[in-house]
């Protein structure tokens, strides 16, 4: 064999690797849009964008446990989703911090995202057990609730958990407040994907209070975690005695917690 | 001077990079067809974003909402207009590029850093400013 022939078999070999290449990446593509994971990876990206700018609407402190099979990657203020590193078609969306957000990580499956403290963390594993820690100013606080009204507007027709010790003054004008929980299991229907996404936490509760009929005195919005065995203290009101409305639920303020 | 060798492996080489070049074409026209047809399949309505960022202007205390030290508690919806400032603006919402906003309260007029001066759509929402109800205009551009 001549020399020269070699040469351009070695080319030909070269050619057919690269070919080889292009049409893996072709039926990879076409695999993921045919089984339909094209658009799930889109659907998924946009949906956990939305959750992270609107976690950063959050008055307070939340955690979301997000179930996803796919590869996320954090980088950038940009989220990506894939099915593995070489894939062609991942989707990639843009957040917006508050602040300067240094992050650069690669998360598979559970996408665990906490708002803590004004800071976004995001990892694959719950960093622990909660634990409430009532700021003593909050303590041996009385409200009247004899004009408070309840809007049953997620069919929530249950009784309401009130923790005595989180009933507070607003020392500014004078108003009483008070917070209204929900207790483990009874979680407002069809906000959340699934019960397994706050599964970790009982209700994020209440925004709206009322202590006059049409007057919105103050909103906001707690988690109460599974295991907080700091219930003794509490008393149960049965409804209508308790009022709530429920009508701007949103993810969670968890003021009164500390991580351990 | 060319030998045979020499002009076979250049005509070679020539073809081959014609070859290459019409299917990196195609590829990047697969790519792009491909993307255009997810992206439109799986957009997050424009308005919803922009009400997302809006709510968090008003609820975050990091942003507009009033933050009790007292009482260690969030005010959302009472805007405390010693923070509603652009310098504040700018922290809580750290964008370059995409959704741009110019607020409205009580005649004082705050902007994000890529506003371009011309509002695409205006809306309002009720908050409180020293516990008296007021006015937030919203103007917003590139949604």
């Amino acid at each position: 064999m001549k020399k020269g022939s070699i040469d351009l078999s070695m080319q030909e070999l070269l050619l057919l690797v690269l070919g080889v290449v292009v049409g893996w990446f072709f039926l990879q593509a076409a695999n993921s849009f045919v089984n339909g994971y094209a658009v799930d990876k889109l659907y998924v990206a946009g949906d956990e964008v939305l959750l992270i700018d609107t976690l950063y609407s959050v008055p307070g402190n939340v955690f979301v446990n997000y179930n996803s099979s796919f590869v996320n990657e954090i980088k950038d203020n940009t989220l990506s989703v894939k099915e593995n590193d070489f894939e062609p078609t991942k989707v990639t969306k843009r957040f917006v911090p508050i602040g300067d957000l240094d992050m650069d990580l690669e998360i598979k499956d559970n996408l665990v995202i906490q708002y803590f403290g004004g800071h976004l963390a995001i990892s694959n594993t719950f960093p622990g057990k909660y634990t409430r820690k009532i700021k003593k100013s909050f303590t041996n606080k009385k409200i009247k609730l004899d004009k408070v009204y309840y809007i049953n507007e997620n069919e929530l027709d249950i009784a309401l958990l009130l923790d005595n010790s989180l009933l507070v003054k607003n020392p500014k004008d004078e108003e009483n407040v008070l917070n209204v929980f929900l207790r483990e299991g009874e979680k407002p229907k069809g906000y959340f994907p699934s019960k397994e996404s706050i599964s970790n936490y009982d209700l994020l509760q209440n925004i709206r209070t009322r202590l006059f009929v049409n007057e919105i005195i103050q909103e906001d919005l707690v988690i109460i975690p599974k295991d907080d065995l700091e219930y003794e203290n509490s008393i149960i009101l049965e409804l209508p005695d308790v009022i709530a409305s429920f009508q701007y639920i949103q993810l969670a303020v968890a003021e009164f917690y500390d991580v351990e | 001077m060319l030998n045979k060798k020499g002009i076979t492996t250049t005509w070679f080489t020539i073809t081959n990079l014609i070859r290459i070049t019409f299917i990196g074409l195609i590829i990047v026209v697969f790519f792009m067809v491909a993307s255009k047809y997810v992206q439109d399949a799986g957009s997050v309505p424009k308005e919803l974003k922009s009400l997302v960022y809006v709510q968090r202007f008003v609820y975050s205390p990091y942003c507009f909402a009033t933050y009790d030290t007292l009482s260690d508690r969030v005010y959302p919806l009472y805007i405390d207009m010693g923070k509603f400032n652009n310098e504040q603006f700018s922290k809580c919402y750290n964008v370059d590029k995409g959704v741009a906003f110019r607020l409205t309260l009580n005649d004082k007029v705050i902007q994000t850093k890529n506003w371009n001066g011309l509002p695409q759509r205006t809306f309002s929402k009720q908050v409180y400013v020293n516990n008296k109800e007021s006015k937030l205009f919203i103007e917003v551009n590139n949604e």
